[in-house]
């Protein structure tokens, strides 16, 4: 088992309101599975994933990644733990406009610290070329399309070979074809390197992209 | 850590416009500092030139019953003074030793009079003193009078003209003597060029009806080592008064030190404007790049490296601007240090507390240049140090929430 998360609850405060964003998520997830998480606006997509992820706090449960309990982790823990065995994909893209698309995709690498300069530059070159950005690694995020910068936003999610990709509604900022480019991308990278990815969407065409779906609806899971 | 500076440096290229206002808030701030010290270095090295040139030599002989309160008491007078004079000049540092007579007088035109300080000089003055570089009419000739062109030009006096000096001669009477001016003196000491008048000493002292003087000036071959000499000159003239340059300038070196403590406020009003400047240029940039420190605390990076970036981007503005400041600085010192700045031509004969008159050149300080630089350096990375802790307590989703 790769993720095993046991009766979640998470509550904001909005304004003097506490709204309920998960109320007892479990789930789990085996390695190299491509599951997506589809609702609605508002379901509790979004927070699932941070949760997950560990860039949120829920308030109670329990989330396990390779039988190690997140919830007790201290920050530079939790900082580490993300570095190491998570890969993030966002709706926005979040590529540091000041960086090329190599310097983008290679920030990963530099953090673990653990690559030197040349293993650094196959890395990054080769999965530039697996998400079929070859040549433009010198090109800033602004001068690529959104499709493109989705890609640089794969590949820096899997350039390290996490365990775990959280995408959050990946293709929400493309258009349908471009979407699809995506999702296909991802199912491929996912096959090819065997990491687990975990996406949420509300587009019915990329859903049925997913080899496991899960429904989530007011914070709790439906199917 | 190498990694952290690069991203750091490629930050701060990112706000052109931004960035070059704080590096110019930071560069000006550094360059007028850097202008003040050396132009003030360049005051006190003429001023002490001055002085030493003009009044004090490197050290004075003076009676044993000098009295610092009455300095041209005509009971002040030094005996023996040529064999003291012989003694002092047998050491090997003293360059020269000149005796003067120096008593209170009464310079009257017929229509004005004024209070100078009139000076017997003897033939071995120039060993000592630099007045006879500075004359430009005439010369010091027997029965004449040298005087300082501003006191000329105040009484309406020029060179041939009479005047009537009146002093109270040894045994306290009243003497009134006509004299002739034979030379003017335009000094950059503004003391001799107002208020002084000179003569041949034996003159001096014959109207004075002694054959004493006032004080012996000796120059060593270094004005700096007042201390290392003081003792060999004291053993040379036992009994006697020895006073350095030093101890006969104390006002003006106290002023010297309330004009560096004057640089420290400056240098510090300078840094709080630069700070300022620095802690909003950071807290924007913070504010524009929330979402990045979001994706880069999701990537892994800790709350201490995020904060390094803004730290180090603090110290790259900082060290950047100090060096910018330090071109701009030796920009703006070159007029001064080449061409200079006429203070007779901005402030006339007004008493400005330091001994220098005309062109006035600024000086090199290596002190102010690294004071600055460290200055501005440190002060940027405390501007940054609030912007870089706000970043630490920032939650990755919250900064990312912002922008989706």
């Amino acid at each position: 088992m790769l993720l095993q998360v046991k009766n979640l609850n998470k509550t904001y405060r909005s304004g003097k309101v506490d709204v309920k964003a998960l109320s007892n998520i479990n789930l789990n997830l085996e390695p190299a599975e491509f599951t997506a998480i589809a609702g609605p606006s508002g379901s509790g997509k979004t927070t699932l994933l941070n949760c997950i992820g560990t860039i949120d706090r829920a308030e109670s449960g329990e989330i396990f990644l390779d039988n190690v309990e997140l919830m007790g982790k201290s920050r530079n823990e939790l900082a580490q733990l993300r570095k190491e065995y998570f890969g993030f994909i966002f709706q926005t893209y979040n590529l540091i406009p000041v960086l090329t698309v190599f310097e983008n995709v290679e920030m990963p690498l530099k953090l673990l610290r653990k690559y030197s300069g040349s293993e650094i530059k196959d890395k990054v070159l080769g999965m530039l070329n697996q998400v079929g950005l070859a040549g433009l690694e010198n090109r800033r995020p602004l001068e690529l399309s959104g499709g493109q910068q989705q890609r640089v936003s794969i590949a820096r999610a899997l350039v390290k070979h996490p365990k775990m990709v959280l995408a959050d509604e990946p293709t929400a900022n493309l258009d349908s074809k471009t979407g699809e480019e995506i999702v296909d991308l991802m199912k491929s990278l996912n096959e090819q390197e065997g990491a687990s990815f975990l996406f949420s969407t509300h587009d019915q065409l990329i859903m049925k992209h997913a080899k496991r779906l899960i429904k989530i609806r007011d914070g709790m899971i439906e199917s | 850590m190498t990694y952290l500076f690069k991203l750091a440096f490629k930050n701060i290229l990112r706000s052109k416009i931004r960035t070059i206002l704080t590096f110019l808030i930071l560069s000006f701030g550094v360059a007028l500092y850097i202008l003040l010290a050396c132009l003030m270095a360049g005051f006190d090295k003429v001023s002490i030139k001055n002085v030493i040139d003009f009044e004090t030599g490197h050290y004075k002989l003076r009676s044993p019953d000098f009295d610092e309160d009455h300095p041209y008491d005509l009971k002040n007078y030094l005996e023996n003074s040529q064999a003291l004079k012989t003694r002092v000049l047998k050491l090997g540092f003293v360059q020269g030793a000149a005796e003067r007579v120096q008593f209170l007088a009464e310079l009257d035109n017929s229509i004005d009079s004024a209070p100078v300080v009139a000076v017997g000089i003897g033939p071995q003055d120039n060993q000592v003193f630099s007045l006879e570089q500075y004359i430009i009419e005439g010369r010091l000739e027997p029965g004449g009078l040298l005087m300082g062109k501003s006191l000329a030009q105040d009484m309406g006096l020029q060179k041939d003209d009479l005047i009537y000096l009146t002093f109270r001669a040894q045994q306290g009477m009243y003497t009134s003597i006509e004299m002739l001016i034979t030379g003017i003196v335009n000094s950059a000491n503004p003391q001799v060029n107002n208020s002084m008048v000179f003569m041949n000493l034996d003159e001096a002292q014959k109207q004075l009806n002694t054959k004493q003087v006032t004080d012996i000036t000796v120059k060593t071959d270094a004005f700096f080592k007042v201390k290392e000499y003081e003792p060999q000159i004291k053993a040379a003239a036992p009994n006697i008064q020895v006073y350095s340059w030093k101890k006969l300038s104390e006002d003006f070196t106290a002023m010297m030190t309330m004009k560096r403590k004057f640089q420290g406020i400056f240098l510090l009003m300078i840094m709080v404007i630069a700070v300022v400047g620095i802690v909003n240029t950071m807290l924007m940039s913070v504010y524009e790049k929330k979402a990045e420190i979001g994706t880069m605390k999701a990537l892994g990076f800790t709350d201490q490296e995020v904060s390094n970036l803004f730290l180090f981007e603090g110290f790259l503005i900082g060290l950047a601007g100090g060096l910018m400041g330090l071109i701009l600085g030796t920009l703006f010192n070159s007029w001064f240090y080449f061409v200079g700045m006429d203070i007779t031509a901005m402030m006339g004969d007004q008493d400005i507390g330091m001994p220098i008159m005309g062109v006035v050149r600024s000086a090199w300080i290596a002190d102010a240049y690294i004071k600055a630089l460290l200055f501005a350096t440190l002060a940027s990375i405390v501007a940054s140090y609030y912007p870089a802790k706000k970043v630490t307590k920032m939650e990755a989703m919250e900064c990312l929430r912002t922008v989706q």
